[in-house]
């Protein structure tokens, strides 16, 4: 099963000072790893087309916001998501337009 | 009224051949596919041909499946977030990857590319230029 980071946190909170400095401890081992800045990227790649995918009736139609899988929020237009994100603090935040499912797209052709 | 607009760069193509194109790249964490691609004001879409979203390892059809229309019919695509490159300028961005294999067009459309940039074009010269909106 798959938790959040909001369940992830709270797990954290409950651990003893003991538990909370071992896991400090292998937090900085994991990033000072080759591979965990690759495996990061790719996490984030892959939890972010996850929440495009699941929420792409919801919210499609419209520019959203994206840190990571961390929904912050839609927009109208692309300027206006980048508004969005910069106010929530993360300005290089992922912002799109997402289509409807059963929108189309267009191309002149070629 | 006369309006003026800065470019950060500019960028001289290839005035014999159809379309304007440019060298683009898309990465995924460290795997990279380098292409032209036709700038395409028409096209709402960036996308390529699926071979290139093979190379940097997508699996295309689990991609937000979208139709793409064209004035004599159409084609199924899938949508991938990737890093676009395009003359130095890099988005985090939602590209169309085509399923057919037979299609070999890349274009660079709104969506993905030219909703990220100010874009100049002076055909005369054959030149295009090109910014950052915040630049």
């Amino acid at each position: 099963m798959q938790r959040s980071f909001e369940q992830a946190v709270e797990v954290v909170r409950e651990l003893s000072p003991v538990d909370l400095e071992r896991l400090e401890q292998w937090l900085e081992t994991r990033k000072s790893e080759p591979s965990a800045g690759k495996n990061s990227e790719t996490d984030v790649n892959q939890r972010r087309m996850r929440w495009l995918k699941e929420n792409r009736s919801e919210y499609g139609g419209q520019y959203v916001v994206l840190d990571g899988d961390c929904f912050l929020g839609t927009a109208e237009s692309y300027p206006e998501g980048k508004k969005l994100a910069a106010a929530a603090g993360v300005p290089d935040a992922f912002v799109s337009y997402l289509s409807r499912p059963d929108e189309e797209g267009f191309m002149g052709g070629w | 009224m006369a309006e003026s607009v800065n470019y950060a760069a500019s960028f001289l193509y290839r005035a014999g051949e159809n379309g304007i194109t440019v060298p683009v790249e898309i990465k995924l964490s460290d795997r990279a596919a380098f292409f032209d691609a036709k700038i395409d004001t028409g096209s709402t879409n960036c996308i390529f041909a699926r071979n290139y979203g093979e190379e940097i390892g997508i699996e295309i059809e689990s991609g937000l499946e979208k139709r793409i229309r064209t004035a004599t019919g159409g084609f199924l695509t899938y949508e991938h977030a990737v890093t676009l490159s395009v003359l130095g300028y890099n988005f985090d961005v939602l590209v169309c990857f085509a399923a057919e294999t037979e299609f070999k067009t890349n274009v660079l459309g709104r969506y993905g590319f030219l909703m990220q940039v100010k874009l100049g074009i002076i055909e005369y010269e054959s030149k295009l230029l090109i910014g950052s909106y915040d630049e």
